[in-house]
C-alpha cells in the first residue's frame, strides 16, 4: 500500500517545487527532509554531483586469507592487508568469489592472460599481429556513458602496459597509459586553473553554454588544416595505407574534440573561479618539478620502495584531483609492477623481488606455498593498501557541497591477478564510496564460487547509467551466475 | 675517493645497491667505500682465506667481486650466458669459495673458486632434485660437526655429510617449517623462521625442539655469538645456549639481517641504515648509506 506522503529522502524534491516553496521554507527551521537535496548554504537548487568511477588496481594478486574477511555481512575487524582502511570501513563493500573464466588464445603467457581479461572480462584474449587483443575494458565502456560530460572521457595512468595491458577500446585494441606523473598533470591541467566545480550553479543551469569559436583558436585551426590535408591525401592511397590514415584521422579527430571540449570547459571554469565549489584543489605536492626528476622517479620505481611510494602517492593525488576538478569522471590507476623490489617493505627473509615472491608464495594448496614468500606478498599488499587508504581519506575530505567526493564516487580496489600464481579465482575486490547515495558500505558479500567478475562491472556501469545489463562475459561465461548481476550489492 | 690504506685483519663487510662495497673494523665507522653502476645489486658476501667475495647481479649477468685489501677489486662474471642461472648464496668450504646456482627445475649447482676470480665449471650440488620443490631457491648456509647444512624455500634442507661430495635433501619437511636463517654452535645447528619459529639439529637431518613465538616476530638472523644462539626477530630477540631453552625479549629497531664479530652485532635496515648492538636486543643506528645494504659478512683480510 502506498503511503500518502512518501519520505522526501527517498523521493527527490524537484527544483521547481523547491523553488516554489522557497519563500515559505525560508521562514521555517532547516528541514532534514529537504537537506539531501540542498547542497550549499544559501543554494536554491537541488545539487547532486555526478558519479565518478575510479579503478585502483595493483599488480601481483594478493594473499586471500589476509584480504577477505571471514565473516559475511557487516564488516568487523578488517583482515591485515586492509587494516589501514579500518577507519573507512563504513565506506567499503568487500566482494568475494569473483573470478575470471576468459581463455587465452595460446599466444600469450600467464601474466598477459590475467592482464587482458582483468578489465575486459572477454571470453577470449590473445594477440593479433603481435599486439594485445581483448574486448572493450570497463573504463572505456564507462567513458562512453559518462565521458562526454567531462573534459577527458577517461584517464589512465600508472605502470600498466606491455605484458600487463589492462585497457582496451571497443575494437579490442590496447589503449595507452600515462606513466609519467608530470605529463599526466600537464595533459589534464595545462592551460587551466585548478578550480572546484560549483555543482549547485552548474546543475541549476548557471554555467555558460559552449560558445562557438568565432575566430578559431590557433590549435583548432591547426587541427582543421591537418584534417583537410589528410582527406585530400586519402583519395590517393591504397587500401592498406588508407587504414593507417584512418587511424591517424581518428587521432586527429579526437584532438579536435579535445580542443572543443577544452574551450567549453575553460568558459565554464571561468564562472566557477568567481564562485567556486567549497573545496580547494591544488597540484600534488610531490609532483616532479621537471622532466629529469620525473624520469628519475619512473626509472627508480621498480628498485626503490621509497620512490615507488612517492610515485603511488602522486598518481593517487592526480586521480583525486582529476575527479575533484571534474576533469574526468572515469580514472584508472594501474599501479605496481611484478618486477619491483621491496626491501624494507618485505621484512622477512632475503627475497625482495615481487615476481619471485609471487611465484613462491603460491601453490595449489596454501599450505604448500613457501610461507616466507607468502608473508612477503602479504606485506607488499598491505603496503599497497596504505596508498589506497590515502585515496579514500582524501576523497572523503573533499566537500562537494553537502556530500563528499567519496560519496559521489565508486572506486574499485583490486588486482590484475587473483593471486601471485596467475590465479583467476576469487580476486581481491572492494568498492569504496557511495556512488551518489546508491551504494551502502560496511559490508562483505560473498557470491557463489567463480561468479564472473564481469557481473561486478555490470553493476558499476549500471550505477553510471548504463541499462544494457551486460558486460564482457557476464552472460556468456561458462560460470555465468545470477543472470549476470550481483544481487544485494546495490 | 676510496681510502688508500690497505685493510688487514678482522673486518665487517657490507654490500648492496649500485655496486656498494664498504668495510668497517668496529661496525661504527665505515670506510673503503666503492660503488659501481646504477642498478647493480650485490646481495651475498663472504670473507674467508684473507679475501672478501661479494656476489650479485647487473642486468642479465651474475657478477662476483673479490678483494684482499678493500682497495683493489677484481670483477668476474659467474654466468657464461646472459640470464643463465641465479647465483647465491656464497660461503666457504674445503678451502674454496662456493657459490650456489639456483635454477628452477634443475639440480642446484655450485661453482668454486680459490680466490674469487678464477671459477671452476659448474658442478651439481646433489645427485637428484628429489626433496626440492620445482622453483625452490637455496638461501643460507652453516657448517659444523664435519658437515654442511643449507636451507632454502618451501622448507628445503640439504646436508653434506663428512667425506661426501654431494648434498642430500631432507625429505618430508612441511613448508610451514621453512627456516630463514641457520647457525652452528655448541655442537648443534639451530634455525629460525617466521613467527619466532626455532628448532635444533645435531646432524641436519633430524630437527627437534620446534617452538614458535608470537605472530609477526619473524626471525631473520640466527647467530652464534660464541656463548649462545641469538635469533633476531621483528619485535623480539630470542636467546638460547643449546637451542632447547629460550628466553625472549622485546627488541628495538631490529635489523633485517645481522652478523656478529669482535664482540658486537652489526645489522642492516632499509634504506641503507647500519645498526649496531651489544646484545642483539637494543639497536642503534650508526650510519646511513644512500644505497640500500643487502649483505653483511665478518672475517679477516690480508694481502696475499
Amino acid at each position: 500500500m502506498k503511503t500518502p506522503f512518501p519520505s522526501t529522502s527517498e523521493v527527490p524534491v524537484s527544483r521547481r517545487s523547491f523553488l516554489r516553496g522557497a519563500g515559505v521554507l525560508a521562514a521555517l527551521p532547516f528541514l532534514e527532509t529537504v537537506a539531501p537535496s540542498v547542497v550549499r548554504a544559501g543554494s536554491r537548487v537541488p545539487v547532486k554531483p555526478p558519479v565518478r568511477f575510479g579503478i585502483y588496481t595493483v599488480t601481483g594478486g594478493t594473499v586471500s586469507e589476509s584480504w577477505v574477511p571471514q565473516e559475511l555481512g557487516n564488516l568487523g575487524k578488517l583482515p591485515s592487508i586492509l587494516r589501514t582502511l579500518e577507519p573507512h570501513k563504513e565506506d567499503l563493500v568487500i566482494l568475494s568469489n569473483l573470478s575470471q573464466s576468459g581463455q587465452g588464445d595460446g599466444r600469450i603467457n600467464a601474466h598477459e592472460h590475467c592482464a587482458y581479461v582483468h578489465l575486459s572480462c572477454a571470453d577470449t584474449v590473445g594477440k593479433l599481429n603481435g599486439k594485445p587483443m581483448a574486448s572493450q575494458s570497463v573504463d572505456e565502456r564507462a567513458a562512453e556513458i559518462v565521458g562526454a560530460q567531462s573534459l577527458i572521457p577517461a584517464v589512465r595512468m600508472g605502470y600498466s602496459g606491455g605484458e600487463t595491458s589492462f585497457f582496451f577500446d571497443r575494437q579490442g585494441r590496447s589503449l595507452g597509459v600515462e606513466r609519467n606523473p608530470r605529463m599526466a598533470f600537464e595533459r589534464m591541467f595545462k592551460g587551466r586553473q585548478l578550480v572546484a566545480p560549483n555543482w549547485s550553479r552548474r546543475l541549476a543551469g548557471g554555467s555558460p553554454e559552449a560558445q562557438p569559436l568565432g575566430s578559431k583558436a590557433y590549435d583548432a585551426q591547426v587541427v582543421d588544416l591537418l584534417l583537410d590535408d589528410a582527406r585530400r591525401l586519402q583519395k590517393q592511397l591504397g587500401r592498406s595505407d588508407q587504414g593507417k590514415l584512418n587511424e591517424y584521422l581518428e587521432s586527429v579527430f579526437s584532438i579536435e574534440q579535445r580542443v572543443r571540449r577544452l574551450h567549453e570547459r575553460i568558459a565554464i571554469e571561468a564562472v566557477d573561479l568567481k564562485d567556486p565549489g567549497p573545496s580547494n584543489p591544488h597540484a600534488p605536492s610531490n609532483l616532479p618539478t621537471d622532466n629529469a626528476a620525473q624520469d628519475q622517479m619512473v626509472r627508480a620505481v621498480s628498485r626503490n620502495p621509497a620512490i615507488h611510494g612517492d610515485y603511488l602517492r602522486v598518481m593517487t593525488d592526480l586521480m583525486v584531483l582529476a575527479f575533484q576538478t571534474d576533469t574526468t569522471r572515469v580514472c584508472s590507476l594501474g599501479l605496481g609492477t611484478d618486477e619491483a623490489l621491496f626491501p624494507g617493505v618485505v621484512t622477512v627473509g632475503y627475497e625482495h623481488h615481487a615476481h619471485t615472491l609471487e611465484h613462491h608464495g603460491n601453490a595449489a594448496r596454501v599450505e604448500d606455498a613457501d610461507p616466507v614468500a607468502r608473508e612477503g606478498c602479504r606485506q607488499i599488499h598491505a603496503w599497497y593498501s596504505q596508498f589506497f587508504t590515502d585515496a579514500v581519506a582524501k576523497m572523503r575530505a573533499i566537500d562537494e557541497g553537502g556530500s563528499s567526493l567519496l560519496d559521489n564516487t565508486v572506486l574499485l580496489y583490486t588486482s590484475y591477478m587473483a593471486d601471485g600464481g596467475h590465479g583467476t579465482k576469487n580476486y581481491p575486490a572492494l568498492l569504496a564510496g557511495g556512488a551518489g547515495g546508491k551504494l551502502k558500505g560496511g559490508r562483505h558479500i560473498a557470491y557463489q564460487k567463480e561468479t564472473p567478475f564481469a557481473n561486478l562491472y555490470v553493476e558499476v556501469l549500471d550505477l553510471l547509467g548504463d541499462r544494457s545489463g551486460e558486460f564482457g562475459n557476464s552472460k556468456t561465461s561458462k560460470k555465468a551466475a545470477y543472470e549476470g548481476r550481483l544481487p544485494g550489492l546495490v | 675517493m676510496p681510502e688508500q690504506v690497505p685493510l688487514t685483519g678482522a673486518v665487517f663487510a657490507a654490500a648492496g645497491e649500485n655496486g656498494l662495497r664498504v668495510f668497517s673494523v668496529d661496525g661504527v665507522r665505515w670506510t673503503h667505500q666503492q660503488l659501481d653502476r646504477e642498478g647493480m645489486l650485490l646481495n651475498h658476501a663472504c670473507i674467508d682465506g684473507g679475501r672478501c667475495l661479494v656476489v650479485g647481479k647487473f642486468g642479465g649477468d651474475s657478477v662476483a667481486w673479490s678483494t684482499t685489501d678493500g682497495i683493489s677489486w677484481t670483477q668476474t662474471k659467474l654466468n657464461t650466458q646472459a640470464y643463465a642461472g641465479k647465483f647465491g648464496p656464497v660461503f666457504s668450504a674445503d678451502g674454496q669459495f662456493q657459490v650456489i646456482a639456483n635454477d628452477d627445475g634443475a639440480i642446484p649447482g655450485v661453482r668454486t673458486s680459490p680466490d674469487g676470480t678464477v671459477w671452476a665449471p659448474r658442478k651439481p650440488l646433489m645427485a637428484e632434485r628429489k626433496g626440492l620443490k620445482h622453483d625452490a631457491g637455496l638461501r643460507r648456509f652453516a657448517r659444523g660437526n664435519n658437515r654442511l647444512v643449507i636451507i632454502g624455500d618451501y622448507g628445503a634442507r640439504l646436508v653434506r655429510q663428512p667425506d661426501r661430495a654431494l648434498f642430500e635433501a631432507v625429505l618430508g619437511v612441511p613448508a610451514k617449517e621453512t627456516l630463514v636463517d641457520i647457525a652452528f654452535g655448541n655442537g648443534v645447528f639451530v634455525g629460525g623462521g617466521m613467527h619466532g619459529l626455532r628448532m635444533r639439529s645435531e646432524d641436519g637431518f633430524t630437527w627437534t625442539d620446534i617452538v614458535t613465538g608470537e605472530e609477526g616476530e619473524h626471525i631473520n638472523a640466527m647467530i652464534w655469538d660464541g656463548r649462545q644462539f641469538v635469533g633476531i626477530g621483528q619485535g623480539a630477540t630470542y636467546r638460547s645456549v643449546d637451542g632447547k631453552e629460550w628466553t625472549r625479549e622485546s627488541n628495538e629497531n631490529a635489523p633485517t639481517n645481522a652478523v656478529f664479530g669482535a664482540g658486537i652485532f652489526v645489522g642492516i635496515l632499509w634504506p641503507g641504515k647500519q645498526l649496531i648492538s651489544k646484545d642483539g636486543i637494543h639497536w642503534s643506528q650508526v650510519h646511513e648509506f644512500p644505497q640500500h645494504v643487502l649483505a653483511l659478512a665478518y672475517g679477516s683480510l690480508h694481502k696475499s
